[in-house]
């Protein structure tokens, strides 16, 4: 995969803080990463927090944030935070 | 689905335009490029959701009503317009469907099908609250059924001789109202 030349590849660790449905919430990730062209690994999950690292370029791993925030239906995030991996 | 299904008169998509359909409950986005040529997608922008009918067509581009992503042809994104630095991955697409356009009437169809009907004259697009299979038409006249959803279809009427389109008209105003007074 390449972003060209004006790409900027960034490695982040993604936490989604809320009221989450595991299943639904892991696989609405996926699908966002897949369509974004994002690397992920979950590194952990329970009905309170997510939590994935994001291989990309930064401004689709801003997407990706702002879609997962979001979420999938029943799912409720209250809080994200970010950190390089 | 596997016949071709029309979805429009060609009349009705003129280029740079778009509109919404919809075929057994799945809702699709026409549209026709500055250049004349006519596609069925998906009616939903990746982004968000947003229904691709309700855009813009510029040049050979579809672009979002919501947040003005554009696509091509091939149904790839090519421009993000809050983004403009972004190089847009290949893997933000709408999911695009097989078009064939003739007799008049654009098709849904797989991409192997083909359809070969000859030209023909629009009379209208007609919804009938109904389930209708087939129908008995007049000779030189032509209906193409597409199922909209459960008690709903699209009937689109054709004619071969121009001189013939009022009389089909009016023969299909007659036909909904009996179609729908038998369910």
């Amino acid at each position: 995969m390449s972003f060209g030349k004006s790409g900027v590849m960034e490695h982040q660790t993604l936490v989604f803080d809320g009221a989450l449905e595991p299943d639904v919430f892991l696989a609405f990730c996926a699908h966002r990463a897949q369509r974004l062209s994002i690397d992920h690994e979950v590194l952990g999950h329970s009905p309170a927090q997510v939590e994935v690292a994001l291989r990309g370029h930064a401004t689709l791993i801003d997407m990706f944030e702002m879609a997962c925030s979001l979420g999938p239906e029943g799912s409720v995030v209250v809080s994200t935070s970010r950190s390089a991996a | 689905m596997n016949a071709p299904v029309a979805v429009a008169l060609s009349r009705d998509v003129p280029p740079n335009t778009s509109i919404g359909v919809r075929v057994e409950d799945t809702e699709y986005v026409v549209w026709r490029d500055a250049n004349g040529t006519a596609h069925i997608w998906e009616d939903r922008c990746p982004h968000r959701g947003m229904k691709l009918s309700l855009g813009f067509v510029r040049g050979d581009r579809i672009a979002c009503l919501y947040h003005g992503w554009e696509y091509g042809t091939d149904g790839r994104c090519q421009k993000i317009p809050a983004h403009p630095e972004l190089p847009v991955p290949d893997s933000i697409t709408v999911g695009t469907f097989g078009t064939v356009e003739s007799g008049g009437v654009i098709w849904l169809a797989t991409n192997a099908s083909t359809v070969d009907e000859a030209p023909l004259h629009p009379v209208r697009s007609m919804m009938v609250e109904a389930d209708v299979k087939d129908v008995e038409a007049p000779d030189g006249t032509h209906v193409f059924i597409q199922p909209v959803s459960a008690g709903r279809t699209m009937l689109h009427i054709c004619v071969e001789d121009a001189t013939h389109a009022e009389s089909a008209y009016l023969w299909a105003l007659g036909l909904r109202i009996a179609l729908e007074a038998a369910t």
